[in-house]
């Protein structure tokens, strides 16, 4: 066929949301100083994990919902390098404008900064070439109704929460309000987050809910998919402060207290982020 | 539907982003299997001292030699002896390893060369 090579103005235009993508999410983290520290602070094994963690996201969403509906593993392979080369670019190019990285710090300290910031990046880039433009070809939109199935929604789930929650997750503020906190609010925060979670998915009507969250039959299945949600939210906090640092040192009580104010923002990054990702 | 195939600028972009990703991921590697996590060393050294309004500053350049980052870095610098005795200090607030920061401390009167003396009061460990 010869009409089959995508034109190049298709592809400019592609990029171009993926870096307004990448800047909506993460140009808050790029102006955060806890997270320039976190790029020198962070040791070279914990760097490498955050950074194969965040390129087994990107896989998973560009398999799920990436911008190319019929594609092989291969291709969302390449589309997640790609993701992930534009995120480190642009990384560099943020901070290096904003004065963070220059000519007479060490190479390791260079690459840290942008390794922490590329991660939150590139998801946002790959949001950005997925969702943020119009749907010329809605008949994809409709040919791939994908079922909604476990695998996927936890892979999403995860992105969303990462993307949402990892703009404050390597902030002082997390310690401090977790350090200071009377228990019932923890209880409070952790109950909060959890029925916004569940309201977000099942009652609220929210974009995409009816399309992405499996139809429950029942209380249980409601149930069980908030807890999942939540699950998720947590988890994905814990991670985030692990890699951060912010546990070193803490006691059990601190770590849990962290990850439930972490997890309000990861929450709603699990529900609604979830869902926004994708529709 | 017909399969897309990619156009020579995502050829383009798709080569330079893999040599970036493996690029960053082999730096990592060869950091953790090459370069000890050592701990902070510092290393500070002095250049000329220059008449400011009303005072004399010595600009002061403090590398960290270990592998490791030092918080809340402390640095004292001493010059003269007996009356002419004067101290100043200087704080740096985060020092990468392998980096170095610069910055100035301050003097009443003109130090002799000869008689300064720099002292890494301490830091911690982030």
């Amino acid at each position: 066929m010869t009409d089959s090579t995508i034109p190049v103005s298709d592809s400019l235009k592609e990029y171009a949301r993926g870096i307004t993508g990448g800047l909506l999410f993460s140009l808050p983290m790029l102006y955060t100083m806890e997270l320039w520290w976190a790029g020198f602070i962070a040791s070279p094994l914990r760097l490498l994990i955050y950074f194969f963690v965040g390129i087994l996201l990107l896989l998973a969403y560009n398999h799920y919902v990436g911008i190319r509906s019929s594609h092989t593993l291969l291709e969302g392979i390449a589309e997640t390098i790609e993701e992930m080369g534009m995120g480190l670019l642009l990384t560099a190019t943020v901070l290096w404008l904003s004065g963070r990285i220059t000519t007479d710090m060490s190479f390791s300290e260079i690459s840290g900064k942008i390794i922490v910031e590329a991660v939150t990046v590139a998801i946002g880039i790959s949001v950005g070439k997925t969702q943020l433009g119009t749907s010329d070809d809605d008949e994809d939109q409709e040919v791939e109704k994908r079922e909604p199935h476990i695998e996927r929604e936890l892979g999403i789930a995860l992105c969303g929460a990462i993307l949402i929650a990892s703009n404050v997750a390597p902030t002082e503020e997390i310690i401090v309000i977790a350090l200071e906190i009377e228990n019932y609010k923890l209880l409070l925060i952790a109950f909060i987050s959890i029925i916004i979670g569940g309201i977000i998915l099942y009652y609220s009507n929210f974009k995409g809910s009816k399309q992405w969250v499996k139809k429950p039959n029942s209380q249980t299945d409601v149930l069980a998919g908030t807890v999942i949600m939540y699950a998720i939210a947590l988890t994905s906090s814990a991670f985030m402060l692990w890699f951060f640092g912010r546990f070193n040192g803490l006691s059990l009580h601190g770590i849990i207290a962290e990850s439930i104010v972490l997890g309000f923002p990861a929450a709603l990054g699990a529900s609604a982020g979830r869902l926004l990702i994708q529709s | 539907m017909a399969k897309e195939k990619k156009n020579w600028l995502e050829w383009v972009v798709l080569f330079i982003s893999g040599l970036l990703v493996v690029f960053t991921l082999g730096y990592i590697v060869y950091e953790i299997i090459f370069e000890d996590q050592t701990s902070p060393d510092i290393v500070v050294t002095y250049g000329k001292t220059e008449q400011k309004s009303g005072y004399i500053a010595l600009p002061i350049t403090a590398t960290n030699k270990g592998a490791e980052t030092a918080e809340d870095l402390r640095i004292e610098v001493t010059t003269g002896d007996g009356d002419n005795k004067e101290q100043s200090n200087l704080l740096f607030n985060y020092l990468p390893g392998k980096s170095s920061a610069k910055g100035w401390v301050t003097f009443k009167n003109n130090p002799d060369p000869s008689h300064i003396e720099i002292h890494v009061l301490g830091y911690s460990i982030p």
